[in-house]
């Protein structure tokens, strides 16, 4: 448990979640990470904690998926303004459409090229927890 | 029964001018017949004569007579007695009586002479004149029925010879039949007979479930004063369900209603079944390519995480344990990761491949002249270090998906820009032209070209005609190129010689903005 996450990373493979906490090791943000792997744990901590700047929430997961998680979050009042960054394999426009219809705030299809996907994993956790102002 | 032969038995007078009528004079004595015969001998028709009623009777079995002159007074069965026997037989009921009988006939002897059927009295002794002018009279009459006959059995036949069943129903419910051609007996099973005979409808052997559909065609083409055509289900005798295809439209009387229905039934069974087994192989192919395809979308999308996965922890391998490892194991990783990357490319473009066949083609009117320039300039870093002769020649303008087309040139001309890489001179030509209903457009190079005995390979997925080592690519490029341009519409083909350079040519219909 990491109560005071900045970050929720939602994802299920956990080699993209290794790949992901390196990346954000090398800037020493791991230790404000907390990493879950399915869309039940994702609700339950969200429900249980103190919200996180950004959540990085994968579409493909087991039990409740992605775009559902995305759905619940952004149908309650509590977790509406909550930042949630898709992070995909998927590359669908169906997914994209999905998702922004769903209320994401952004759509980051992971690469596959590892120095490309550090770079997309760090630009993006770099600009929500440093550069962008939500509300409380 | 030609068109020809119709309008020229068509034309008045369809008895033959050549042709002759016959008169039957019936007298018992010879000086009778004699001085009608003399009287009738310039009318130039057959004069035929029969001494006693039982004679003309068997005269009249055998032939038509235009008129039949009638002496009353005949030992025997007299002329009375004749005329009624004539008028209880079919062929004669309508065969024109003239009596001939003595001027001192009583009005009651003339009232049962018309009773009988005569159509007219001629008293003894006559005028000849007005003999020949009474029966010139019934000779045009029966030329006119004749005539009248002539024509409805030719347009009878033209009816009955009409391959389907042609129909006429009573308008309004349950649509008895008032006429229909033999052929409803090939499609229904059941002879016309029947539905003349009011033992069933053309409604009856409708299937039961597209009956509702059938009244309701039929009811919407009377309301709008229009003919209705449809197709629907029989149920043939036999038992098999056929389909036909009806046509036919309402007579309105002269207050408007609908009165009747005409109309023709044609089978189309086999024509149906033949579409009805094309609509379910056309869905069949559609289902099986709608499944490969997101079979390949699934698998090159779950093949990408355990690739990313390979050249992310043999990257952390070789940048946090670099210093433990030696040379060989370093260049083995650096393998590992290449090959990565290379598998990398091949999904990407399989994935592009594959959504290819999904995407809808959404056109515009496309400059093409435009966007060749414009990918030629984002091709320009690939071949900055050794410039390129180009040629782009004006290409004619397309209604086409300006994304899509874009594929079909960035492929075609980083082909061209790759496989002259060996030239010292490296040619690039671009161009167009209107052809009829289509544009043919092409790309040429002066490369290394390729035999045609591999030109069949040339569109396939994953085939390639050069090693990596000579040049690199995945295979997917030109099946790209051709299912872009068969999504289009247009068709795709390649002319080139070994180390002769190539030339790809491809055409887009070309389309009018109300035919999209």
């Amino acid at each position: 448990m990491t109560p005071s996450a900045e970050i929720l990373l939602v994802e299920d493979n956990p080699s993209d979640a290794e790949l992901a906490l390196r990346a954000l090791r090398t800037r020493n943000l791991a230790d404000r990470v907390h990493h879950v792997s399915d869309g039940v744990e994702a609700l339950a901590f969200l429900a249980a904690s103190p919200r996180p700047k950004v959540v990085l929430l994968d579409l493909k997961l087991p039990k409740v998926d992605g775009l559902e998680v995305l759905q619940r979050l952004k149908s309650d009042e509590r977790t509406r303004t909550l930042p949630v960054v898709v992070l995909t394999s998927s590359r669908e426009e169906r997914d994209v459409r999905e998702s922004y219809e769903r209320g994401a705030n952004s759509y980051i299809v992971k690469p596959v090229d590892f120095e490309a996907f550090v770079a997309a994993v760090l630009n993006s956790a770099s600009y929500w927890l440093h550069l962008n102002q939500s509300p409380a | 029964m030609t068109a020809v032969s119709l309008a020229s038995d068509a034309r008045p007078g369809a008895l033959p001018a050549g042709r002759r009528a016959a008169i039957l004079l019936v007298d018992d004595r010879e000086d009778g017949l004699l001085s009608l015969e003399a009287a009738l001998k310039e009318l130039g028709q057959d004069l035929v004569k029969a001494r006693s009623g039982q004679e003309a009777l068997s005269l009249l079995f055998d032939q038509d007579f235009a008129v039949v002159l009638l002496d009353v007074l005949m030992p025997g069965m007299d002329g009375f007695e004749t005329a009624e026997l004539i008028r209880k037989r079919e062929r004669s009921r309508y065969t024109p009586i003239i009596f001939v009988t003595a001027a001192d006939a009583t009005p009651r002897d003339i009232a049962r002479g018309y009773a009988v059927g005569a159509v007219d009295y001629l008293f003894k002794p006559f005028a000849p004149e007005v003999l020949k002018a009474k029966v010139a009279i019934f000779l045009e009459l029966f030329r006119k029925s004749q005539e009248l006959q002539a024509s409805e059995q030719r347009f009878r036949t033209l009816v009955t010879n009409i391959p389907g069943a042609v129909y006429r129903l009573a308008a309004g419910m349950p649509g008895q039949a008032l006429f229909v051609t033999d052929p409803i007996e090939r499609i229904s099973g059941f002879p016309a007979r029947d539905f003349l005979d009011r033992r069933r409808t053309l409604l009856d052997i409708a299937h039961p479930e597209d009956r509702p559909r059938i009244l309701a065609s039929v009811e919407e083409a009377i309301r709008q004063r229009k003919p209705y055509a449809l197709d629907y289900r029989i149920l043939h005798r036999g038992g098999e369900t056929r389909w036909v295809y009806d046509k036919g439209q309402a007579v309105y009387d002269e207050r408007g209603n609908a009165r009747q229905l005409d109309g023709v039934l044609f089978d189309i069974t086999d024509r149906k079944l033949a579409e009805q087994e094309l609509k379910r192989r056309t869905h069949e192919l559609e289902t099986a390519n709608k499944e490969l395809d997101a079979f390949s979308y699934s698998v090159s999308h779950d093949l990408r995480a355990p690739l990313r996965a390979i050249d992310g922890f043999s990257q952390i391998l070789l940048s946090e344990h670099g210093g433990s490892l030696n040379e060989d194991a370093r260049r083995l990783l650096a393998i590992v990761r290449e090959n990565t990357n290379k598998m990398g490319q091949l999904i990407n473009d399989l994935l592009e491949f594959s959504r290819m066949g999904r995407a809808s083609v959404c056109r515009s009117e496309v400059d093409l002249t435009e966007m060749v320039r414009s990918v030629l300039n984002d091709l320009a870093p690939t071949y900055a270090g050794r410039p390129v002769e180009l040629r782009i020649d004006p290409l004619p303008s397309a209604r086409c998906d300006p994304a899509l087309i874009r594929l079909i040139f960035l492929n075609l001309l980083s082909n061209a820009v790759k496989y002259t890489r060996p030239r010292e001179t490296r040619r690039i030509a671009v161009g167009g032209r209107v052809d009829g209903e289509e544009n043919v457009y092409f790309v040429q190079d002066n490369g290394v070209g390729f035999s045609m005995d591999y030109a069949h390979k040339l569109f396939g997925v994953f085939q390639r005609l050069h090693s990596p080592k000579e040049f690199e690519g995945t295979g997917v490029g030109l099946a790209l190129v051709q299912r872009v341009v068969h999504r289009h519409g247009g068709r795709v083909w390649a002319d080139a010689k070994p180390d002769g350079g190539a030339t790809f040519f491809f055409t887009l219909p070309r389309l009018k903005e109300a035919s999209l």
